[in-house]
Order: structure tokens, then C-alpha cells, then sequence
């Protein structure tokens, strides 16, 4: 099969990976290209030409470290826009066997997605949760199963229109063709879950410097996926009002010193930040470093608790929350995020990749390496199956 | 030509106070406060289109830029709007001098609107006088390059100006209550328009019991950022207050009363007749103010007027930065807690207040992340009233 690429257009950095599956199911990464994004906010687009140059920057470093030529991408989208619904479809089955086959589940997950949406919102794309077959127990995949009636559960993932055009189209002016489309916080979970975490149900939240994604995954289907644009460069902002300093300055305390939880003791430890010019250098106690970003981070956690909390309620998260994204760098996070969740709380690595070492065990990767195997197993149906073929239609066109 | 110069410096010089309604959409303002009859504030209506001057019948106009233009409109062009106001600017000084406060309304987009009126402003500051600009944006459904332009103007407008009042597309859009009908929805946005000028003038321009005077009105602008939002509402009945609270919490130019919790300064102009009661003032401020922020700084202006027996109208200015800090004085400081959840004892260490509030660094030209009311924008701990060990 095709390699395939995938682009990140992120607030803090703008990603170009390249992979491909290798012999066991590993995913190889072939190829990196990774640059200090310019022109974006809160995950969304402020500035077309600044970002449209990191992105062909990136594409340029990717293509030499891949060594091939990139025409055709996957793309990444994060922004406190996106929002899921899931939307019910069902069809009746013909057929004097009454066995459901393609034709059925093919109607059956174009009626599911057929959501009504505001004029102003587009589709990202969609997942099935459940096939039921009559009034029966969920199930995976109904295909051969004898019933009169087939319904699915379907999660749309939508966002503002003019916000997902505008991303589209710094990559199509960047000549870039844009095969298909994924929500971030899915593709994290996509690179860092196992099926048996699936099954047992976890909380993956992706902590960018723009925003903040989560999936919530129970028996083995995504039950609730949605966006904060709040993030990791809201950290750093407050670190800078507080303390009076740079974001730059800020943006490197918080990496270097900075930690998720302020306790008593660090009151007597002081961190000196060095005079530059125009700034002649200031003393800062750690604990008030810390302060800052552990209200910051609390109130990220809360506010994903109290978007998931019915799905918290309704089913069992065995797996506990899975931290990926920059955020996860910080010091103490998961322990901070543990205790908010009251749940085992772990740092999320995506697994079975190989290739190029940083990106591969990078959690700042992850949610990319996720759409890389989004769009190769999209690729995989396409060509192994020509009867779901058009289920898996391009969204935005080629 | 609408230009009876002298006279009309002459008549005007009585105020302080000088709107000045720039382009179209400027001149459809004044038009609309012409057309309602009563007492209002001095007004010139600028326009490079003589047409339109014509179209309006405004007692005092100005065209600008007859000899860049010849009469015509600017067709859009920022660049030909300037150099109009330019080329006219000793007129222009001769019609700000003596003003304290001149204010701006305009409807940016256009090449008056976003070139000229800048160049307005910048002579006008020049001139002494201190300038309030009130704005609007395109509609969402026009041309992006009329939205950039749009843009370019509000940039200039707030590099010239002392205050900006600026409503962004959503806030206007929800005001306008997804009306499908263009015409009454520019109506209505023109009539907001009508009565926040109106507002002004009315806080500025009678005495009231507890007066606001322009002093008000410079510190809270001179001490945020520049970028303040008005609201006015009115009511009438025993349920006045209710109605009141209710509008104004809810408005969208308010941003669904996110704005009244973050805002740093506030200014409350109420105006009722002679039944308004002392008990009823305090209820309405109480209530207006009960989400917002521990350290706000606010002013009341209480004005009676006969004619207004049963009515009330209420007038709100808020800032939404406070930059520099000043120490709270008596008739200012409100001791109303802040709606945000109580400090983690664990994190409350010391004693020195944070009094001088941080606003909201990167993200300050941004559209503001609101959620149930807060901008979460603003540093957690800002919110939630944690203190660091000393003042930074």
C-alpha cells in the first residue's frame, strides 16, 4: 500500500508525518517535517499567509526526510468548534431471507449520518457506535445476522464551516490535495488505546497548546468526543500576566520548571529568570510558578469532567484517562488529572510504530501518528472492499 | 454645498460634547437621531458623497475631499478616503476646536469609513479634544474584502483613538434576532446606534442627582485598554427593575452579561422620573453587578427627569481591561462577591492582594473563549481570586 501523509496544522507547531504499515501490523514512520506554527490560535486559522508559509516549510522538510513527493494528505482538526451529536438511523430489511448484507448497512449508515445541522456547520466526518438488529443487543458488525429492522448509532463530529474551509485551504493553496479529514482528539485515542482499553472503557484528553480534546470510549465504541479552545498556550499566558514576563520567558519556565501541582514547600525555592535585553531579570518563588498553571490545568480538567460526566455515570472507564498532547510533558499532570477524574491517570504513547524514534515515543506525535493509521485503514477498505467503497467517500473532494 | 461654516462652529462651540457621523452609515445615525425630534447632542455628519449628504438633509453637514472625489463616493477605496479627510484637514480642525469630547459613529468597511475615518480622529486628538469611536463591523454575508478592509480601519481606529466601541459580527448578529429581513435588521442595529449616542449624551449633558461627568467617562477609557462596550435598556412598570436586569444580562452586545463579569470598570447611568427610589437605584446596581468581578470599579450617575414618571433607562460603559492601576476610592469600590468558586484553601498562601488585574496578554485580539459566562481568557487564577506571594 501507499504511503500515507498526514498534516497538523497546531498553534504551537504545524506537523507533516509520513508512514506506512510494515509487516505485522507496526506502522513505520518514514518521513518528519515539523516547524514553530505562525498564524494560528486556539487551533483556528488568524492568519492565511503565516500559516500557509509554515505549512509549505513543513512539507518541504517532510519531503526531504521522507525522500518522496507529497501530493495527497489526511488533516488533523482540533478547535473549541467541534462538537459531536449522535444521530440514529435505521432502515427495514428486504430481501425474503431477511439477512443483512452490505446493502443494508451501507443505507443504513447513510441515513445515520444524514444529520440536520445549523447552516453554518459541516459534518467532519463519522463514526458508527452500535448496529442493532431489531431490539437486540448492540452489536459490531451485523453483516449476515437475520432481523427486520437494522439500526445504528451513529457520532457525527461536526464544526463550523468556515473554520474547517479556511484549514482546508491554506493546505489546498499550499497544492496540497486534502483526502480526508479527522477530529484530533480521535486520532489520539486511535494511536494510544488497545482494543482491550477500548473495551474497558477510558478517557483519552489531548492537551495541545490551542485546545483541549477528548474521547470518551466504552465497550469498544467512542460514546462522546468534543473540544475546549483552551490549551497549553493559555498556560503560558497566564504565566506571563502573572509573573510580568514574555510569553517566551513564560513558554520556558513552564517547560523547565514548571509542574501541575503547587505544594507549601516550593515556597522557599526561587527560580531566576535571566536579564536580556530591555528586561533585567527577576526572581520568581516555584510555588507561584505553580500556582498559575495548576488552576489553569484544574480548570481544564473540570471543565472535560463536567462535559463527559453523564458518560462517566452511564458506563465503566476500567482503562482510567490517557493524557497525550504537549500539555502531558508537564510535570505532575497526570497525578493532578488522576485526582480530578478519580481515576488511574497514565501518559499515553502511541503503540506498535517504528521508524523515526522522536516522533514514534513522542506524546506530542500521537494524535498525528493516530490520523496516520486513520487514513491507512480508510485506504485498506477502499482497496480491499469495492462494495463500502462509497461509504468511505471523500469528504471534501480530491 | 451643506457647508455654513462659520455659523455653524459658532453655534455648535456651546457644548463640549460633538457627534460626528462618518459615511454612510455614520450619516444614516444622525439622520435617524434627527428624525426622533427631542434635544440631542451637536452633530456633523461627514461624507465624501455629496449625493448622500444631500439624501440625508442633515442641518449641519461637511463634504470632505470635493477636490480629491469631485462629490463622488470613495467607491470602497481606504487610500482615496484618506487622502479626502487630508485634503480637507484645516476645515476639519477649525470644526474640532474647542471640543472635549468629540464622538465617532461609523460603519466600517467602506472607504470612508475605514480611511477617512481614522485620519478624522487622528485631527480631531490633535486638536485636543478626547475621542470615542463607536463602530460596527460588516455583516458576516458581505465580502471578505470588505471584512478586511473592515478590519484594517478597526486597526487604525484604535491606534488614533482614546476609547473604541466596536460590536463584533456575533453580538450584533444575535441582536438582531436572526432576522431573515436585511432592512429591518440595519433598522434596528441603527437604532441601538441612536441610543447609545443618546446614552452619552444624556450622562454627559444633564445633572443629575449623582452626576457622571466627562471625568467618568476619561479615567474608566484612559485607564483600559481602549476598548470598552456600551448597552443601554429601557423599562417602564412596577417590574421596570426586573425588565432592566433581565436585558441587560442578556444582552448580546453584552455578550450574554460575559462581558459585565469580566469587566474591569463600569460605568451605570440610570435616568428615571421623580417616583425612582433610593431603595430601587441600590436594587437595580446590586443586581446588575452580581456577577461581576470582587475588584470592579464602578460609577453611578442617578438622573430624574420629570417627563420620565414610570420609566426607567439604563446605561451601562464597560471596559473590559483595566491596565493601570489605581487605588480603589470610596465611591467606586463595590464590595459585591465575584461569582467564581472560592480559592482552594490549599493554594491561598499570602496576604498581599493582586490589585492590579491581569487582562488578557496574547489573547487580546483574539475572539474571547466564553464558557457559562466567563472568559476563560483571563488566567484562572485572576478569576478565581488566588493570590501570589507579592504583587509582579
Amino acid at each position: 500500500m501507499q504511503p500515507v501523509a498526514t498534516l497538523e496544522i497546531g498553534t504551537q507547531k504545524v506537523r507533516v508525518l509520513v508512514g506506512e504499515y510494515r509487516a505485522d501490523n507496526q506502522l513505520y514512520i518514514s518521513g518528519v517535517g515539523e516547524v514553530l506554527s505562525s498564524g494560528v490560535r486556539k487551533s483556528e486559522i488568524v492568519d492565511l499567509d503565516n500559516a500557509l508559509a509554515c505549512v509549505k516549510e513543513a512539507l518541504k522538510l517532510a519531503e526531504q526526510s521522507a525522500q518522496r513527493e507529497i501530493f495527497e494528505v489526511h488533516m488533523l482538526f482540533s478547535g473549541g468548534h467541534i462538537d459531536c451529536t449522535v444521530n440514529q438511523g435505521m432502515v427495514n430489511v428486504m430481501g425474503d431471507d431477511q439477512v443483512i448484507t452490505d446493502v443494508e448497512i451501507e443505507n443504513v449508515m447513510n441515513n445515520a449520518r444524514a444529520l440536520n445541522l445549523p447552516m453554518e456547520r459541516q459534518i467532519l466526518h463519522s463514526i458508527c457506535q452500535h448496529f442493532y438488529v431489531d431490539d437486540g443487543r448492540p452489536v459490531v458488525n451485523p453483516e449476515g445476522m437475520e432481523g427486520r429492522r437494522l439500526t445504528l448509532d451513529m457520532l457525527c463530529m461536526h464544526g463550523v464551516r468556515n473554520r474547517i474551509r479556511n484549514t482546508i485551504r491554506v493546505a489546498e493553496e499550499a497544492h496540497l490535495d486534502v483526502e480526508d479529514a479527522a477530529f484530533g482528539g480521535l486520532c489520539a485515542g486511535l494511536a494510544v488505546l488497545t482494543s482491550a482499553q477500548k473495551e474497558g472503557g477510558a478517557i483519552v484528553v489531548d492537551l495541545g497548546a490551542g485546545s483541549t480534546d477528548y474521547v470518551v470510549y466504552a465497550n469498544k465504541a467512542i460514546k462522546f468526543a468534543g473540544s475546549l479552545a483552551v490549551g497549553g498556550d493559555h498556560v503560558t499566558n497566564d504565566i506571563a500576566l502573572g509573573l510580568k514576563i514574555s510569553t517566551a520567558q513564560a513558554e520556558k519556565l513552564k517547560v523547565d520548571h514548571g509542574a501541575a501541582k503547587a505544594v507549601p514547600a516550593q515556597q522557599s525555592k526561587i527560580i531566576e529568570i535571566p536579564a536580556e535585553s530591555g528586561f533585567e531579570g527577576k526572581k520568581v518563588p516555584l510555588h507561584d510558578l505553580n500556582i498559575i498553571i495548576e488552576c489553569r490545568m484544574r480548570e481544564i480538567f473540570e471543565m472535560v469532567r463536567k462535559d463527559i460526566e453523564k458518560e462517566m455515570r452511564d458506563y465503566q472507564i476500567s482503562a482510567g484517562v490517557i493524557l497525550t498532547g504537549g500539555g502531558s510533558f508537564l510535570t505532575e499532570v497526570e497525578e493532578l488529572a488522576g485526582k480530578h477524574f478519580n481515576l488511574t491517570a497514565s501518559i499515553g504513547r502511541a503503540h506498535s510504530v517504528t521508524g523515526i524514534k522522536r516522533v514514534a515515543e513522542g506524546p506530542d506525535f500521537v494524535s498525528s501518528i493516530g490520523l496516520l493509521r486513520y487514513g491507512l485503514r480508510n485506504r485498506e477498505k477502499q482497496e480491499s472492499s469495492t462494495t463500502l467503497s462509497g461509504v468511505f467517500k471523500r469528504i471534501f473532494g480530491g | 454645498m451643506f457647508n455654513p461654516q462659520n455659523e455653524l462652529t459658532k453655534e455648535i462651540k456651546a457644548f463640549d460634547l460633538l457627534v460626528v457621523g462618518v459615511g454612510n452609515a455614520g450619516c444614516n445615525v444622525l439622520s435617524a437621531i434627527e428624525a426622533s425630534g427631542s434635544e440631542g447632542p451637536y452633530s456633523v455628519a461627514v461624507h465624501t458623497s455629496h449625493q448622500k449628504l444631500a439624501q440625508t438633509k442633515l442641518m449641519r453637514s461637511i463634504q470632505i475631499g470635493a477636490s480629491v472625489t469631485e462629490g463622488a463616493s470613495t467607491g470602497g477605496d481606504i487610500k482615496l478616503g484618506r487622502i479626502c479627510a487630508e485634503s480637507d484637514e484645516e476645515q476639519l480642525k477649525e470644526l474640532f476646536s474647542g471640543y472635549k469630547l468629540v464622538v465617532f459613529v461609523t460603519g466600517l468597511g467602506g472607504g470612508t469609513g475605514s480611511g477617512a475615518a481614522p485620519v478624522l480622529v487622528r485631527i480631531a486628538r490633535d486638536m485636543g479634544c478626547f475621542t470615542v469611536c463607536i463602530a460596527t463591523l460588516p455583516f458576516k454575508f458581505e465580502a471578505s474584502d470588505k471584512r478586511r478592509k473592515a478590519e484594517m480601519g478597526l486597526a487604525a481606529l484604535q491606534e488614533q483613538s482614546h476609547a473604541v466601541v466596536c460590536f463584533p459580527n456575533e453580538r450584533l448578529f444575535e441582536l438582531l434576532g436572526g432576522r431573515k429581513d436585511l432592512k429591518r435588521g440595519i433598522r434596528a442595529v441603527e437604532e441601538y446606534f441612536v441610543s447609545l449616542v443618546r446614552g452619552i449624551w444624556d450622562m454627559l449633558n444633564q445633572h443629575g442627582l449623582i452626576h457622571i461627568d466627562f471625568g467618568d467617562l476619561t479615567t474608566l477609557v484612559s485607564h483600559s485598554d481602549g476598548t470598552c462596550t456600551l448597552a443601554t435598556a429601557q423599562a417602564a412598570g412596577s417590574d421596570a427593575i426586573d425588565q432592566i436586569c433581565e436585558i441587560l444580562l442578556e444582552a448580546p452586545l453584552l455578550d450574554r452579561g460575559a462581558v459585565l463579569s469580566s469587566a474591569s470598570a463600569l460605568i451605570i447611568s440610570i435616568k428615571g422620573g421623580p417616583d425612582l427610589s433610593i431603595d430601587e437605584t441600590n436594587q437595580l446596581v446590586k443586581r446588575l453587578l452580581s456577577k461581576s468581578r470582587e475588584d470592579v470599579r464602578v460609577s453611578v450617575g442617578v438622573t430624574v427627569d420629570e417627563r420620565w414618571e414610570g420609566r426607567m433607562e439604563v446605561m451601562l460603559v464597560a471596559s473590559e481591561f483595566w491596565v493601570t492601576s489605581i487605588k480603589p476610592e470610596q465611591d467606586t469600590a463595590t464590595g459585591v462577591p465575584s461569582s467564581s468558586e472560592p480559592a482552594q484553601p490549599s493554594l491561598v498562601q499570602t496576604e498581599i492582594v493582586l490589585d492590579t488585574p491581569a487582562g488578557k496578554g496574547k489573547f487580546v485580539n483574539v475572539a474571547p473563549t466564553v464558557h457559562h459566562g466567563e472568559d476563560l481568557d483571563v488566567p484562572t487564577f485572576v478569576r478565581r481570586n488566588v493570590k501570589l506571594s507579592r504583587n509582579y
